[in-house]
């Protein structure tokens, strides 16, 4: 009797552990098996260096993003106002250069997104804003100023084409590779990226526990804030200037990214900085394959949609206690 | 394990990385191809026989236009015997650019996209087909900025560019609903600062000047949910308007039309641009008076003009620019005949669109390329077709 309640209870806890390696493992066999898939449909055309390399450009402004808002996914909380900071900076940096000089206007990008990220940060802490509507007011306050900078100046901003000559392979790697390394060590071994998953967890538990909430969340908002804005200075180096569009999609972008590197949208304690270098490869390999395999239009959506679905789906917690409103 | 895979994986890539070094962005003098991937490089001027790729860049392909456009390029890829292959990026620069770099990826030797997104992506653009080799267009673009004129015109890849008149269009469109009874109209923006957008307002406030017409309003919107309201918060200040002039998005004209059933008014005439589902029904009632779209075509004729300059037979020594013409659509019945003809089925024959290609018509010339294309409208396709 004794020994089959054992070996019930050793059943039950190697399914659990497999459960838990499955779901931890989730999005790195997705990439696996999305970097197979689309190598065989392309004829192993997507391995190739030259399109590893624009896999990687592709994803690096999504990457620079993806890795700050991971401080604020991690609190539970959304930066709403990512898109719309990296249009905005975009197009200060675009002026900036333009007026000024172009070094001036990488200054006047990172300078400008902190600002904008300090403002969200001290709207929600000082004010007790919900995060949601103060990112989504920024957000629109944000477009809409845009909007006004690219009108003036005929629709879009051009950087100055001496700039063109900044973007280089090696540019990506050393600054990839020290923003990751920054960025890792912040989220695992400082005290402000423990503090951040302790508010995931329990912002009340937190503060009990002596965190500075309030302090911790401007710091993560100020942190993704400047993020933007140096991603505001990628993307016009990327794309050649700034427009009335330049980031729209870039809020959505860096969310699916996240979810799609196994983080749950709900922060806490399993939130995880590789989250964003994983969903930035998912995501931009799918977008790159889809096209190179020849599935253009609406199926390159339709198939974001259900893996978005099927990851979120993997990856949630659920308590069987809580009621579905 | 997983963390080893990791690792290992970030590895390939920074190796790989590594090994492509160097800046890649630098326009090369001489087109190179090192990726052995499918796109063979072309030289400038080269004859190229046989199959090809054609990548198109659009935002998108569930809409009227979308849908059209990117069927309509197809039309003339397939009547030159290429492959066509598109990429519905998005609306954004960012997305335009994305979408160009894995075409080329793809294999596509020729390269379309549109500047809806602004200007400022041009330059790199070309750099990316200058260093490909990839002979390149625009479709429904005209470049401002004189300073990125100025620098494609240096680029031997770059062919050409089509767009519309939308000035005159613009004006015919104002005129339609002057004719229809409208008096005092209101005109939304689609955005601002978008040169399209402004040209076919400047049309349209040009005719009101000269037929007496109010402009009783001059909007901005850019969310097309929110044209009912705008419309009908209008109404609510101005009983007197009449009219609503629709520079895009014309498929706001349905939820425009409620605005002012809501507000008691049976009578009313809308003018717009860009074809919609639905538009046969307003156009049956006489709510919509005036509907400019069809300009898929704009696609297909930067296609012809790319392939005849990757085949060696370029229509010119500069850089083309075609002027297309809208298909206006003013009656039921002119919606029957272009849903029969163009948007269900191919407006052209492979036949009449080889027309368009040198290697089947040596005697083509940018003249008569222009001359083939301004015939483009309802009548011209009854015409082909019962002819």
């Amino acid at each position: 009797m004794g020994n089959a309640v054992k070996t019930v209870e050793q059943q039950a806890d190697r399914s659990l552990k497999w459960k838990k390696l499955f779901s931890k493992s989730v999005s790195f066999l997705g990439l696996i098996v999305l970097v197979a898939f689309f190598a065989i449909a392309t004829g192993g055309q997507l391995l190739n260096p030259d399109n590893l390399m624009l896999i990687f450009k592709q994803g690096f402004t999504l990457f620079i993003a993806a890795l700050a808002a991971v401080f604020i996914m991690a609190t539970g909380n959304l930066d709403f106002s990512i898109g719309a900071n990296i249009g905005f900076s975009c197009a200060v940096c675009a002026l900036t250069a333009k007026a000024l000089s172009p070094v001036a206007g990488v200054a006047a990008a990172v300078c400008v997104g902190a600002l904008i990220g300090a403002a969200n940060g001290v709207i929600i802490t000082k004010f007790k804003m919900p995060s949601f509507i103060t990112c989504l007011c920024m957000m629109f306050i944000l477009m809409a100023a845009t909007q006004t900078l690219c009108s003036n100046e005929g629709g879009s901003i051009s950087m100055p084409l001496s700039m063109r000559k900044w973007e280089s392979v090696g540019m990506y790697i050393v600054i990839g590779a020290v923003y990751f390394a920054v960025m890792l060590v912040m989220f695992r071994f400082t005290k402000f990226g423990k503090y951040m998953k302790a508010l995931g967890v329990s912002p009340e538990a937190a503060r009990q526990s002596g965190v500075g909430v309030n302090k911790m969340i401007f710091l993560g908002y100020l942190l993704s804030g400047a993020a933007a804005g140096f991603a505001g200075f990628l993307t016009m180096l990327r794309v050649g200037g700034a427009s009335q569009t330049t980031g729209m999609a870039m809020t959505n972008d860096v969310i699916v990214a996240i979810v799609f590197g196994g983080m749950s949208i709900s922060g806490g304690a399993t939130s995880k900085i590789s989250a964003a270098l994983l969903g930035m490869l998912i995501v931009t390999t799918l977008n790159n394959g889809m096209v190179l395999a020849g599935y253009g239009g609406e199926l390159q959506q339709l198939v974001k949609g259900i893996l978005f679905l099927v990851v979120i789906a993997v990856s949630t917690k659920r308590d069987p206690n809580v009621i579905v409103k | 394990m997983k963390k080893f895979f990791a690792v290992l994986l970030v590895l390939a890539m920074v190796l790989s990385l590594a090994a492509c070094g160097g800046n890649n962005n630098a326009p090369a003098s001489e087109p190179s191809n090192t990726d052995g991937s499918a796109n063979d490089a072309n030289t400038p001027g080269d004859s190229n026989t046989g199959s090809f790729k054609y990548g198109f860049a659009s935002w998108g392909t569930a809409d009227e236009h979308g849908r059209t456009l990117n069927a309509a390029v197809g039309w003339g890829v397939d009547a030159a015997g290429g492959e066509f292959i598109g990429d519905a990026g998005g609306f954004t620069a960012e997305a335009t650019v994305a979408s160009i770099e894995n075409l080329i990826s793809a294999g596509c030797q020729m390269v379309s996209f549109c500047t809806y997104a602004g200007e400022a992506s041009v330059p790199t653009i070309s750099d990316m087909c200058r260093e490909k080799g990839v002979y390149w267009t625009m479709w429904d673009t005209q470049i401002a900025d004189p300073e990125i004129a100025a620098y494609i015109a240096e680029d031997p890849y770059y062919v050409g560019c089509t767009f519309e008149d939308n000035i005159t269009s613009g004006y015919e469109t104002m005129k339609a609903m002057g004719e229809a009874g409208a008096t005092n109209v209101v005109i939304i923006r689609y955005g601002s600062g978008i040169p399209t957008c402004d040209e076919r307002c400047n049309g349209g406030i040009k005719y009101a000047e000269e037929a007496g017409i109010t402009i009783v309003d001059d909007m901005i919107i850019t969310d097309t949910a929110e044209y009912k309201n705008a419309v009908a918060n209008v109404l609510l200040a101005h009983s007197e308007v009449d009219g609503v002039y629709l520079a895009g998005a014309g498929t706001a004209s349905s939820s425009v039309a409620e605005a002012f059933r809501s507000a008691g008014k049976d009578t009313f005439y809308i003018g717009a641009f860009d074809y919609f589902d639905g538009m046969g029904d307003m156009l049956k009632s006489g709510e919509l008076v005036c509907i400019n779209g069809g300009h898929m075509v704009t696609g297909t004729f930067s296609a012809l003009m790319a392939i005849n300059a990757w085949q060696g037979n370029p229509l010119s020594k500069d850089k083309i620019e075609i002027v297309i013409p809208y298909l206006t659509l003013k009656s039921y019945e002119d919606y029957e005949a272009y849903m029969q003809y163009a948007s269900q089925g191919a407006a052209y024959t492979s036949e009449e669109l080889q027309q368009f290609l040198t290697v089947s018509n040596p005697g083509l010339t940018l003249e008569s390329f222009q001359e083939g294309v301004s015939k483009w409208s309802v009548s011209d396709i009854i015409a082909r077709k019962n002819g």
